[in-house]
Order: structure tokens, then C-alpha cells, then sequence
């Protein structure tokens, strides 16, 4: 399952939403505002340790100014990229 | 056979980056030449209206009517549009005020993926 979030965490309360994810099958990408999960270490350790995929926008991250203090395990994306995780990598996709 | 990607928008332009997110999924879905569908639902039928003038923002309607005259099939709830005091007639080009139950099943009943946006 591929979740899609949109949201700052402390908006969608993505850290309570973390027992959605299924271990070792899931990925979420982070547009806009929900990039802003990126640079909390406690929040991408629990995701990491559920071995969540984390995607995000790298133009969303610059505009905010944290793309160099994220974590390194989120991989940076383009839209293009996006939409081939929608399309073609992942079956099916949940909005968080 | 070319994939479908439908977008359900429930959030007006201009408060949040919803509008901005499905605009800029759907240019990507189809610069890498899938069918895209975009339905409006809630206050996202606002997305639609025409003559829309934002000072420091991206303005979605022309947007839209871009994505319009590259082939995507945009579609608002009537009902949504009626209770919210936005007749027909007063909606961007391309745009078609329609129905929840014919014309957004129509579009996800020939797509490959749906992604929806807002709350």
C-alpha cells in the first residue's frame, strides 16, 4: 500500500496514524507541509523500523527550508517519480 | 493500454495546497502520458470557477483549463455547486458541472488508480 500525505504530522496526528502500516509492505510519500515529518528522527525511526519506504518531495522540502537536515533515509522525489509510484509500483494508495 | 488516473478533490483553492497537489499530479500523470480524470467534490468545486485572481498563488482555474486543452476530463458535483451558490455558466472552459453518482463512478469505474485529495 502506498499512502500519500499531504499534512503537517502534527495535523494529520501521523504519529498515531503509524499502526496503519503493515511491516516491510508499505510506503508513504510526503507532499507540501507532511515533508516537514522528514526532519523528526523520533516519527522516520518508527517508520523506518516498520521498514516503511519514505518518499518525499524534494522541491517541497526546499521550499521550506529543511532539505538538508532530513534524515537520510528519505529519498528524494520529483512529481514525475510520484506518479509512477502511483501508477506502477503500488497497487493501491490511501490519502493520510 | 494507456492507464487511467482519477483525482478527487474536496478542498477549495487558496486555503490549503490541495488544489496545488492534484494540479501538480496531474501535469506529471500526463507528461508521462497517462488519462487523467479530476472530479470536484465539496468545496472543491471551487477549483472550477472561472475569473479566479490570485495575487501571490498559482491560480488553479487557469490551470485547469490548461490541463483541460491537454485531454484531461474535469468534472464538479452538481449538487455541491447548487448548495454552495455556483451556477452553471460560471465555471472555467472545459468544465463540465456533473453528477457524484453518473460521472465520478463513470471515471473511476475506467481507472487504474484514484487518488483523492482533502478532507
Amino acid at each position: 500500500m502506498l499512502f500519500l500525505a499531504n499534512r503537517a504530522p502534527s495535523e494529520s496526528n501521523l504519529e498515531n496514524k503509524i499502526r496503519i502500516f503493515r511491516d516491510g509492505n508499505d510506503a508513504l510519500i510526503m507532499f507540501e507541509d507532511a515533508t516537514l515529518a522528514c526532519i523528526d528522527k523520533s516519527l522516520v525511526n518508527k517508520l523506518l523500523n516498520m521498514n516503511v519506504k519514505l518518499y518525499a518531495l524534494s522541491a517541497d522540502l526546499e521550499a521550506r527550508g529543511i532539505k538538508d537536515e532530513k534524515c537520510e533515509e528519505v529519498q528524494l522525489i520529483d512529481y514525475g517519480i510520484a506518479i509512477e509510484l502511483i501508477m506502477e509500483r503500488y497497487e493501491k494508495n490511501i490519502s493520510i | 493500454m494507456t492507464k487511467t488516473l482519477t483525482i478527487l478533490i474536496k478542498s477549495g483553492p487558496y486555503m490549503s495546497m490541495d488544489a496545488n497537489l492534484a494540479v501538480n499530479l496531474a501535469k506529471a500523470a500526463v507528461e508521462k502520458g497517462y488519462r487523467v480524470n479530476i472530479f470536484g467534490y465539496g468545496e472543491g468545486v471551487f477549483c472550477v470557477k472561472a475569473n479566479q485572481g490570485p495575487k501571490r498563488f498559482p491560480n488553479i482555474g487557469k490551470e485547469l483549463v490548461e490541463l483541460s486543452k491537454k485531454g484531461v476530463n474535469i468534472c464538479v458535483c452538481e449538487t455541491c455547486s447548487h448548495a454552495r451558490g455556483l451556477r452553471k455558466g460560471e465555471e472555467i472552459e472545459g468544465v463540465k458541472i456533473g453528477s457524484l453518482t453518473k460521472d465520478l463512478f463513470a471515471y473511476i469505474d475506467a481507472s487504474d488508480r484514484f487518488v483523492v485529495i482533502g478532507r
